[in-house]
């Protein structure tokens, strides 16, 4: 689950939290048109609806919990699984190929790349520059439009300007090895610092 | 905030699973004529028709959830610090917004004169705002701004961006020059 869509999670409760916190304090100081405040929490017409019901009540009750439930295990693994952006899996050479395959005498079989693998290989030639001390790459998007997100560790003393034609350079080649055009780089560098050296 | 938010998402995963289950346990009991497993059914029923809207913890707890969903809407809406801030060396780049302060900090202490300096950047619509907070003599403020400078532009950052440079006089024992005696 992205920091976005857990923030927009947080807006909705907080909204709905402070709606209750409103109309319930309207409802309570005995304002609200069509709820009398001297009746108790449970009130007598949810009890009867509560008895027309029955046994479908628990049916529907039972119900909620399993929504809870699944709810609850939804958004446990959402948030555990740490994948911060849509990989793009395994590529169907098909895909990259384009029209030319497709046209052509339809052969038995198709030929898979392992997604993970073209990553890996970018990732080892990004590395290949001593300034680049970690490169890890995460291949986002569809095989049309595929998207390349690139996470640099730096050496403190690395020169940007040069870092970026290595990666560009890394990228070309990946493009001619994949047939993967990247319709999107998105590079976030970080600079290791080494600790300063005081002498006292 | 981001870390806050995933730990609240994880227990309110943790709490629907909980509830949920409980709830399932507890419509079985009611539906094979068992004792409750957690909630005391018949203790809750007497206390939910007997409280009446208008009673003075009915309108507490609704204040409390109504302030707690104003102070979640707070957290949510108020600008968080970036993570990071975009470079001009190309589009699609940026740079981890605390290593860029990291490395501020560490070319400001290179600066001779500064006893220790701390550097805040945040992002002003397309170029950076750096703020640099540094012990030492006022007068090596011009050079912790040019050194600064150079490390920014090293960094990819504008020459125009706003650099701030806040010195802070020493503590009085460096002040008057008396060496410090270590161990």
């Amino acid at each position: 689950m992205t920091n976005s869509a857990i923030r927009t999670l947080w807006t909705v409760i907080g909204i709905v939290l402070t709606a209750i916190g409103v109309v319930g304090l309207i409802a309570s100081l005995g304002h609200l048109a069509g709820v009398d405040n001297t009746a108790p929490l449970l009130w007598s017409g949810l009890l009867r609806t509560w008895r027309d019901l029955d046994p479908w009540g628990l049916v529907i009750l039972g119900l909620l919990g399993v929504l809870f439930a699944w709810l609850g295990s939804s958004l446990l693994g959402r948030v555990l699984r740490a994948r911060r952006y849509p990989v793009l899996g395994d590529l169907d050479l098909r895909s990259v190929t384009g029209q030319a395959a497709v046209t052509g005498p339809a052969l038995p079989g198709a030929t898979r790349v392992r997604g993970a693998r073209l990553v890996r290989g970018l990732e080892r030639d990004l590395a290949r520059d001593p300034q680049v001390r970690r490169a890890s790459v995460t291949l986002a998007g569809t095989a049309p439009r595929p998207e390349l997100w690139i996470e640099l560790q730096l050496n403190s003393r690395a020169g940007l300007t040069a870092v970026r034609e290595h990666v560009s350079a890394a990228v070309e080649r990946f493009r001619t090895t994949s047939g993967l055009a990247p319709r999107r780089l998105e590079v976030t560098a970080r600079i290791d610092t080494a600790r300063p050296i005081r002498v006292h | 905030m981001r870390l806050v938010n995933r730990l609240a998402t994880l227990l309110l995963g943790c709490v629907l699973l909980g509830g949920g289950l409980l709830l399932i346990v507890e419509v079985f009991a009611v539906a094979l004529h068992r004792e409750s497993v957690v909630v005391d059914r018949a203790d809750w029923y007497g206390t939910l028709t007997s409280t009446r809207l208008e009673d003075p913890w009915v309108r507490t707890g609704v204040v409390a959830a109504g302030v707690l969903g104003l102070l979640i809407l707070f957290g949510q809406l108020v600008r968080w610090k970036p993570t990071r801030l975009p470079t001009r060396l190309a589009d699609g780049w940026h740079l981890q917004r605390r290593s860029v302060e990291r490395q501020l900090a560490t070319a400001a202490n290179t600066v001779p004169g500064v006893e220790s300096a701390s550097a805040r950047v945040r992002r002003e619509g397309l170029g950076w705002r750096t703020r640099i907070r540094a012990v030492g003599d006022a007068s090596v403020g011009s050079t912790v701004e040019s050194t600064i400078r150079s490390e920014l532009e090293r960094l990819g950052a504008s020459p125009d961006d706003h650099v701030g440079v806040h010195m802070v006089r020493p503590s009085g024992a460096a002040r008057a020059g008396v060496p410090r005696v270590e161990g």
